[in-house]
């Protein structure tokens, strides 16, 4: 079973997504997500952070704090081989999900 | 104070002390760089703050997802987790002799598996869960189904969380096991006091174990950080259970040394080949799921010193 609730984990899956690009940081993964997303995506972005502590400890990221010259240190999160795991099964699951609801629809807008 | 120091003092209030500090860091350099991008489109830096603040969300939502997310257990969840529990001693106090109906017990636990599904399976859950199965246990037709269900998903839930599936053993650890051990009729007074000691004083005594049960119970979800949260609930069960037997040998020992004032039905046999068993049982079972988990951490990362960590 994913760990990967498709009925809370739409939050989870973008994060996973972001972070296979690269490690981020919690502002950083809001404004890529705002980016990315052309404004659609607007998190109340407290909101991120209960995701991904949740994310981690389902052992689908780890983070750790770094050093920053101009500024407080930051959290960055890594996405571990088990959330690469995880994502590609939701992402599955979300495109299915997606294509069917499409299909359904097929006409109405 | 400024806008940004007080939602980080109102928060911090709010979060366990051993996630305090790291929690409170990442929501200063959040709430920093928030207030620094209004800055760069020409507020001051008062209002930065103010506009970050309200972008973050409302520090008692917030905080609570944090705490949520964390494992942290609040009280309106422990006394879900409780329920039962007090269900079974207000039957105790009002319905002497009457037992509830399968179809309303059912219904009972119906709906709390309802609500249980909607939040996710939180960890009280797990406490109702062993109370549906002594449900099935004690009636006779299906207690057969018990022995096969039971014991299998006590193992397949021990594998990933023991504390869940400890808390799913706490029917038979608590007040079953107290039933057994603790029987009426085991102690009288001989020609003085009340005669039978324990069944007229039933109500009182099981009230006072639903008590220490609940607060067991209370202690070890209340426990902030999760590792600690099985400590306590295997020392709370451990520590009733020795209560149990303290209790069984305080009637025999009466008994022995004030035969005039008291005597037991309690035999040697009675003791050793039903009380010890049965006793032995409940501390078994309680320390089952631990080591279920234990074995379960072993196979899966292959190290030959399992750790014992949360």
């Amino acid at each position: 079973m994913s760990k990967l609730d498709m009925r809370t984990g739409s939050t989870a899956v973008m994060i996973l997504r972001l972070l296979v690009d690269k490690p981020m940081y919690g502002y950083q993964i809001v404004k890529e997500l705002q980016t990315r997303s052309e404004g659609y995506f607007d998190l109340e972005q407290g909101t991120l952070y209960p995701a991904l502590h949740r994310l981690e400890k389902e052992n689908l990221v780890r983070s750790e704090w770094q050093v920053v010259e101009d500024g407080p240190s930051r959290k960055y999160y890594y996405i571990t081989d088990e959330g690469r795991l995880e994502l590609e099964n939701s992402a599955r699951k979300w495109s299915d999900f997606s294509r069917h609801l499409l299909n359904l629809l097929d006409g109405i807008a | 104070m400024s806008a940004v120091q007080k939602y980080l003092h109102d928060f911090q209030k709010r979060i366990p002390a051993h996630l305090r500090d790291s929690a409170r860091a990442e929501v200063c350099c959040h709430l920093e760089e928030l207030t620094r991008g209004w800055q760069r489109r020409g507020l001051s830096r008062s209002e930065a703050e103010a506009k970050a603040v309200k972008q973050f969300g409302p520090v008692q939502k917030i905080s609570n997802q944090w705490r949520q997310a964390a494992g942290v257990v609040d009280w309106f969840d422990i006394l879900l987790a409780a329920l039962p529990i007090l269900g079974i001693t207000g039957l105790g106090w009002h319905m002497v002799g009457h037992l509830i109906p399968l179809t309303m017990h059912l219904t009972i636990f119906g709906l709390g598996a309802l609500i249980a599904w909607r939040r996710n399976w939180p960890t009280w859950w797990y406490a109702w869960l062993g109370w549906l199965f002594l449900a099935l246990f004690v009636v006779p037709e299906t207690r057969w189904l018990f022995f096969v269900i039971f014991p299998l998903l006590v193992t397949l839930i021990a594998a990933d969380s023991w504390q869940h599936a400890t808390l799913m053993t706490l029917p038979f650890t608590t007040y079953f096991a107290f039933a057994t051990l603790i029987e009426r009729q085991q102690l009288f007074t001989t020609g003085w006091g009340p005669g039978f000691i324990y069944p007229g004083t039933i109500i009182w005594v099981e009230t006072a174990f639903s008590i220490l049960w609940i607060a067991v119970l209370a202690a070890s979800l209340r426990a902030a950080r999760p590792g600690r949260r099985g400590v306590y609930l295997l020392a709370g069960l451990i520590g009733t259970q020795l209560i149990y037997v303290g209790a069984v040998t305080a009637m025999i020992l009466l008994a022995k040394l004030l035969p005039a004032y008291f005597i037991t039905t309690l035999t040697a046999s009675r003791v050793l080949y039903y009380k010890l068993p049965i006793g032995l049982l409940a501390i078994g079972l309680t320390i089952y799921p631990l080591l279920v988990w234990l074995a379960a951490r072993w196979v899966r990362s292959g190290d030959t010193g399992p750790r014992l960590t949360a």
